[in-house]
């Protein structure tokens, strides 16, 4: 039995160039076995027991081509949120290193010999560290105190415990801690100005997510996709045993399982903040912040590195 | 109070990542003590298995109080020798992804652990309602089987309502009228009998009164919908019986079915409870020496 320690971070994948098919499997296998039985009672029918009846001439070519088409439609939408959560957490991580950055040298050092608030350029980074870990908890909706407790003196932390909105009330004590900053003369308005919008950007970023996870695809989006590929799956033996017949389940299972596929890829893209393996990779990001911004303040410890677990980086 | 001891072992399924925000919220309302333990296979790497572990997770590292093994063998066996020498309270068990096919003679890995460990176990199935797992817990549901001589579960359920400050709610049905539950006198047939005979076992360790439901008729049916209307964010039920018709894999035990997490207690315990709120040498020794 080995203890695991903490190895050192070097740099995270998102996705590996593999993706196992045990993943997708518990997603399709049990409409792909109810359209397999279906498929082999059409082809018996047919073939065996001359229900000829059963065959009829469907224009598959065409019904699959216009469906082809929503689907395509629906999953590059859904792609575009996928994208963009991407997009917008890319932005987190140049926006924290850049706070990071002016927090380090914008700042002058107290003047005279007092030591009152000599450290509240750091404690800005180290509330940036832990807006970042709050802002991920706060979109995967996870309890994100037993991290906060780690990282932000106890007192804070009960106190942030009312809070509906954890990272809001973080950006706040930022902005709180600039006031203070300004008022003991080590920022001027320029600075001030600078670091601000600085917390602006990142009140965005948190904005955009918010929007992605609080507004579903429209439900058309996710009820007729499905319905339609259902009926699709259904017509395809009925089309296709007049010129395949006994062969008929083995083409009408393989050209179904690219259409579910299809459809369960756009449901999974659409949510990308929704703590499951396909999401966007929160974790990874906001440990690479994290250690960045260590680093930044000289720190030695760094944090565990994020790799991928079966091809995927959570 | 003592920390509640966890014991997470992972194969990273799906449901292992949808488990997460369950033990966050379990960690901070309880001060939990969490281990995370993966035990990989004889031929397998074990560089790579350590990896992987790392990466699971990994903001329990931050957590106050969080450790992680990695081990090499057969997951039971590993998972027992764990519980043996350290103290562990509850087992964190999220189902696999069912096949829905029949399965002769397969055993459930839960019920393996259940029974070798003799410690309760936290599951969830395929349709629990992930999105309110990192809500605080308000209503913990116990089911009580009136035909059972003893209810190890309930003592596990009032200490969890009572550290969390929930709501307890005690749910059961009327059994099936057969010649034996006629003759046994000690099983109501009545609902009202029943809810004052719940309500009687329930006495002890609660600060509010527990709430009492109970189905005139015991179906799956019913059973939910019990469950449901307490709106229940977890329920403690006894270890599951195993009929013929289970052993063949073809059906699911109806709380697998449920959308909150389940409890299921063995039926004779290593502890009659978790004592939390004896001191935390005190009650590792307890563990220790059952």
């Amino acid at each position: 039995m080995v203890r695991v320690a903490r190895a050192p971070y070097f740099f995270a994948m998102i996705v590996r160039d593999e993706l196992s098919l045990r993943r997708v499997w518990p997603q399709v296998w049990k409409r792909l076995a109810f359209l397999l039985a279906f498929d082999l009672a059409v082809a018996i029918s047919y073939s065996l027991f001359d229900l000829e009846w059963i065959g009829q001439p469907i224009p598959l070519a065409m019904v699959g081509a216009a469906l082809s088409l929503f689907l395509a439609f629906r999953n590059n939408s859904a792609y575009d949120r996928w994208w963009e959560a991407r997009t917008l957490w890319g932005a987190l991580v140049n926006t924290s290193r850049t706070l990071a950055r002016q927090a380090l040298t914008l700042v002058d050092d107290p003047k005279g010999n007092t030591t009152t608030g000599a450290q509240c350029h750091v404690a800005l980074v180290e509330l940036q560290i832990a807006y970042v870990h709050a802002l991920r908890c706060h979109l995967r909706k996870q309890n994100p105190f037993p991290e906060l407790q780690t990282l932000l003196p106890r007192e804070v932390v009960e106190k942030l415990r009312v809070e509906k909105n954890v990272p809001a009330a973080l950006l706040l004590s930022m902005g709180k801690v600039l006031k203070k900053l300004f008022q003991a003369g080590r920022l001027d308005s320029i600075r001030l100005t600078q670091l601000d919008s600085t917390l602006v950007d990142l009140c965005n970023v948190q904005g955009g997510c918010e929007r992605i996870k609080n507004t579903p695809l429209p439900r058309q989006y996710e009820v007729f996709p499905r319905m339609l590929v259902a009926m699709y799956c259904v017509m395809l033996p009925i089309g296709l045993v007049g010129t395949l017949g006994l062969i008929t389940p083995i083409a009408s299972t393989l050209v179904s399982f690219i259409f579910i596929l299809l459809e369960t890829i756009g449901r999974d893209l659409e949510a990308p903040f929704e703590n499951a393996v396909h999401d966007t990779p929160l974790t990874s990001l906001s440990n690479t912040i994290e250690l960045n911004l260590r680093q930044h303040l000289g720190e030695q410890e760094l944090p565990t590195e994020v790799r991928a677990v079966h091809g995927f980086v959570y | 109070m003592r920390p509640l001891e966890l014991l997470f072992p992972i194969d990273f399924t799906e449901l292992d990542f949808r488990a997460i925000p369950f033990v966050a919220q379990l960690v901070d309302a309880l001060h939990a003590h969490l281990t995370l333990m993966h035990v990989h296979g004889d031929g397998d790497d074990a560089a790579l298995a350590a990896e992987r572990l790392t990466s699971f997770f990994a903001e329990a590292d931050r957590y106050p109080n969080s450790e992680r093994i990695l081990a090499r063998g057969a997951l039971v066996d590993r998972v027992v020798r764990q519980c043996a020498t350290a103290p562990v309270d509850l087992l964190l068990l999220p189902a696999s992804e069912g096949v829905w096919l029949p399965r002769p003679g397969h055993s459930s890995l839960r019920l393996q652990l259940l029974e070798a460990t003799r410690l309760p176990v936290w599951t969830m199935g395929p349709n629990a309602n992930v999105t309110r797992l990192h809500l605080p817990t308000k209503n913990v549901a116990c089911w009580i089987d009136l035909k059972a001589k003893s209810h190890p579960q309930l003592p596990f359920a009032i200490e969890y309502a009572e550290s969390l400050g929930a709501q307890l709610h005690l749910l059961s049905a009327l059994p099936e009228l057969t010649i034996p539950v006629l003759y046994d006198e000690k099983i109501p047939l009545h609902p009202e009998t029943a809810a004052d005979l719940l309500r009687a076992e329930a006495q002890q360790g609660l600060t509010r009164s527990a709430k009492v439901a109970v189905a005139e008729a015991d179906t799956r049916k019913s059973r939910h919908r019990l469950v449901q209307q307490c709106n229940a964010d977890v329920i403690f039920v006894p270890q599951a019986e195993r009929p013929l018709f289970d052993w063949f894999g073809a059906r699911p035990s109806w709380f697998h079915e449920t959308a909150c997490p389940v409890v299921m207690v063995p039926k004779e315990p290593r502890q009659r409870s978790w004592s939390l709120s004896k001191r935390p040498n005190e009650a590792a020794a307890l563990l220790r020496a059952s």
